[in-house]
């Protein structure tokens, strides 16, 4: 080829030459290589879960000698834990058996739950615990409780082994039950007087316009507030009427960018101004207006729910599929109406006391009081 | 030896000095949660899982961007100046409600916004990257979403476009319904509005990863805090502007080094990627979370709305310095604007306590008299008034 030749050919190639296609295939050629790098980091990462796992093994299992075993539950201890220990869970496996069944036999068997001595760290130094773990084998607990005291008797121990039981139990639970009950377990065990105590605190001056009307004895209310049913509507005219706007929105508040309804907001909340309060209020939007109710009360309902349906209540809680009301219906074994019903007497029963003063209280008023003026009688020194 | 006055007193500030020495200082890594602390080996292999972690979702962030930076060339013609260009493999009744729903976040941008250095560019994507290994239990390396909205700056694009990335990643309903709930707009407004930014402010900007101008809907009017404890999401040059110390506020916006943070040699394209949903190591461009709190990146947007479009412009446009273009443009320092700006969203700083006069004059008068009460023989004062009675 002369050289006249080889010139046009190079004109020609040069200008039928696809510049965008070039920069297409060292684009692609990047993006390859961005995908390559993805892989090698998500193979590192994969190897570091592997070894973040093996020491977290290394460290729990080494732990805990003793197993101990009754029924579903086993839990593993320490020597010097284990009359304790034992003792606990026993009543714990007695609460399986009566209370869940199989299903809850089932879930808790899954787990090996650990008893263990601990501290913690307090202002005047180190205090002893006792650690509760509810699993050996996966990378972080799928359930957690605070320690106790190291000097906590065997019932304390079952409490908080019952505890985990009760976060076991909803596991495995479709996900809308487990939103609706809120605090991430079924109640299985007795309420304490305290809890009682609580729900009827608030239920009576939770200032809500549904749960007056439930008071009243207006049942579909009852489940409109308790989250079971929505009644027509939106949440605000449900639940909540004007008088009650001041209070809802010292738990809420509008959007920043509405900023009509933030400064009747402030309106509302320091100078008492009640138009403004309706204002602010119906400018929330409806998945904003906050229930009346705590989980709390969730949880005395579905207490009250699974002790009307007696022994098998829990198994045909998380068996039954369907509706959160469907499930409740089958748990307790009758109409909803009538759980509700027992529901509130269960609450008016469980108003609390009047603070009674105790004996011990005068007493040691009284010597704390002759014990000062003695010491100030009796005194001979100067001061000067 | 019978106790006076200074022994007791000698005897308190003894005790106290004791109790003191013991506990003081109280240990500096006090836990702050009532679970206890990992051991130390168990420490040190979960930091080095999060560094993986972390490095491991950058990378997939930079795969991501790449490949809707490409996608957003492939097919773009040179004199391409529309606003909002739907990818050709988006089905067509899904195109038209994608186009509705930038249409209305670009209109309120205002008549001056323009696709002469902005573009809303969508596109449908639903591939997933497959794991390395199949391991049960791992999640997948994309976190779950129906749509993902980064928004490139020119120095990613050809050199002139802010693009926002729209990767829708199915044609559902509620794949178009979560577009609704997403800024198209971002950082990208700014550009379609105002143009390019000039020198001085684009280092700036740059150079603090474009927070305080991650957001453009400044059509909407904003509140005050509603939450009383933001002020204390401010940082130390944040808390420093709020009480109003001189230079402050500059300082917290980092514009006082703009210039020196503006060394843009090191970055990839896709570095200049920004994506608004990872606040805490955002881009290489910088942590995205500034000196001011989280209405960081509202400041520009608020110039925008009580300074004036036009004003805004000019000061965009500079090429001086940030503080010398803001005071150029708007007759009123960055410092002093900022400050008010800041007092206006959170509140003014209480006012330090102060010794009061009529305080003092009290204390003056009622110390003299309890220590000469105190002073007295309490013998002979309670022998008069109560003993005495029995001799």
């Amino acid at each position: 080829m002369s050289d006249a030749r080889l010139v046009v050919a190079l004109m020609a190639a040069a200008l039928t030459f696809d510049a965008a296609s070039l920069r297409g295939q060292t684009s692609t050629l990047a993006i390859d290589s961005l995908l390559r790098r993805v892989h090698t980091l998500d193979s590192s990462l994969i190897v570091r879960s592997r070894a973040l796992d093996s020491v977290r093994r290394s460290l729990i299992r080494a732990v805990p000698p003793v197993d101990v075993r009754r029924g579903a539950m086993q839990v593993r201890t320490t020597a010097d834990l284990e009359p304790r220990v034992r003792t606990a869970v026993d009543s714990v496996a007695v609460l399986i058996e009566r209370r869940g069944g199989a299903s809850l036999a089932a879930r808790v068997a899954a787990h090996v739950p650990l008893v263990a001595r601990d501290s913690t760290r307090s202002i005047f130094g180190a205090v002893p615990v006792l650690s509760f773990a509810s699993d050996t084998s996966g990378r972080w607990p799928s359930t957690t409780h605070r320690p106790i005291p190291a000097s906590a008797t065997s019932a304390e121990v079952a409490d908080a082994l019952a505890g985990m039981v009760e976060q076991f139990a909803l596991q495995g639970v479709d996900s809308a039950f487990g939103a609706w009950i809120m605090v991430g377990r079924v109640p299985l065990r007795p309420a304490r007087p305290s809890e009682a105590a609580d729900g009827y605190i608030e239920i009576m001056t939770a200032e809500s316009a549904a749960l007056r009307r439930c008071q009243s004895g207006d049942k579909e209310s009852c489940l409109d507030v308790l989250g079971v049913d929505s009644l027509p509507g939106a949440r605000l005219a449900r639940w909540y009427a004007p008088q009650d706007y001041r209070t809802l929105l010292r738990a809420v508040a509008p959007a920043r960018e509405d900023s009509a309804a933030v400064a009747a907001w402030v309106r509302c909340r320091e100078d008492r101004d009640e138009p403004a309060c309706v204002v602010a209020a119906t400018s929330l939007a409806n998945d904003r207006v906050p229930t009346p109710l705590s989980a709390t009360a969730r949880v005395t309902f579905l207490r009250e729910v699974l002790e009307a349906g007696g022994a098998n209540a829990y198994e045909r809680l998380v068996t039954t599929d369907g509706s959160v009301r469907t499930r409740l219906t089958e748990a307790a074994g009758m109409p909803l109406d009538t759980v509700v019903g027992r529901w509130r007497a269960r609450i008016s029963e469980s108003r609390p006391e009047r603070m009674r003063l105790r004996p011990g209280l005068i007493v040691a008023s009284l010597g704390w009081t002759g014990a000062l003026l003695g010491l100030a009688l009796i005194r001979r020194g100067p001061w000067a | 030896m019978g106790m006076t006055m200074m022994r007791w007193s000698a005897a308190v500030i003894a005790g106290c000095a004791v109790v003191a020495v013991a506990l003081l200082p109280f240990p500096p890594n006090a836990a702050l949660w009532w679970a206890g602390a990992a051991p130390a080996p168990l420490v040190a292999e979960m930091a080095r899982f999060r560094d993986a972690a972390q490095a491991t979702e950058q990378a997939v962030r930079a795969y991501r961007a790449a490949q809707g930076l490409e996608r957003w060339s492939v097919g773009r013609r040179e004199s391409d100046t529309s606003s909002i260009r739907i990818d050709d493999r988006v089905p067509g009744n899904v195109a038209d409600a994608v186009r509705q729903v930038a249409n209305e976040q670009w209109t309120a941008l205002g008549a001056s916004a323009s696709g002469l250095n902005a573009q809303i560019f969508v596109y449908v994507d639903s591939t997933t990257i497959p794991r390395a290994a199949v391991v049960t239990g791992l999640r997948p390396l994309d976190p779950r979403r129906f749509v993902d909205v980064v928004f490139a700056l020119p120095e990613a694009t050809d050199g002139a476009h802010c693009v926002t990335l729209v990767r829708l990643r199915g044609v559902s309903p509620a794949h178009v319904e979560a577009l609704r709930r997403q800024s198209l707009v971002g950082v990208c407004g700014f550009f379609a509005a105002f143009g390019m930014p000039g020198r001085g402010v684009r280092a700036w900007l740059a150079g603090t990863g474009y927070r305080t101008a991650r957001r453009s809907d400044w059509h909407v009017a904003r509140a005050p805090a509603v939450d009383a404890a933001g002020a204390y999401g401010l940082g130390d040059a944040g808390g420093r502007c709020l009480t109003s110390q001189p230079g402050a506020c500059v300082e917290a916006l980092g514009a006082a080094d703009a210039a020196a943070r503006a060394d843009s040699r090191t970055l990839r394209s896709y570095d200049w990627v920004i994506d608004g949903t990872f606040l805490p190591t955002a881009s290489a461009l910088g942590a995205s979370r500034g000196a001011l709190g989280e209405i960081e990146p509202e400041l520009l947007l608020s110039a925008v709305r009580e300074l004036g479009a036009d004003r805004f412009g000019n000061f965009w446009r500079s090429a001086e310095s940030p503080a010398a273009a803001f005071e150029s443009a708007f007759g009123t320092s960055l410092d002093s604007w900022t400050h008010a700006w800041v007092v206006r969203t959170y509140g003014g700083a209480a006012d330090r306590p102060t010794i009061r006069m009529r305080d003092v004059v009290w204390l003056a008068l009622a110390l003299p008299l309890l220590v000469a009460m105190a002073a007295r023989r309490r013998e002979r004062l309670l022998s008069e008034r109560l003993l005495g009675a029995r001799a």
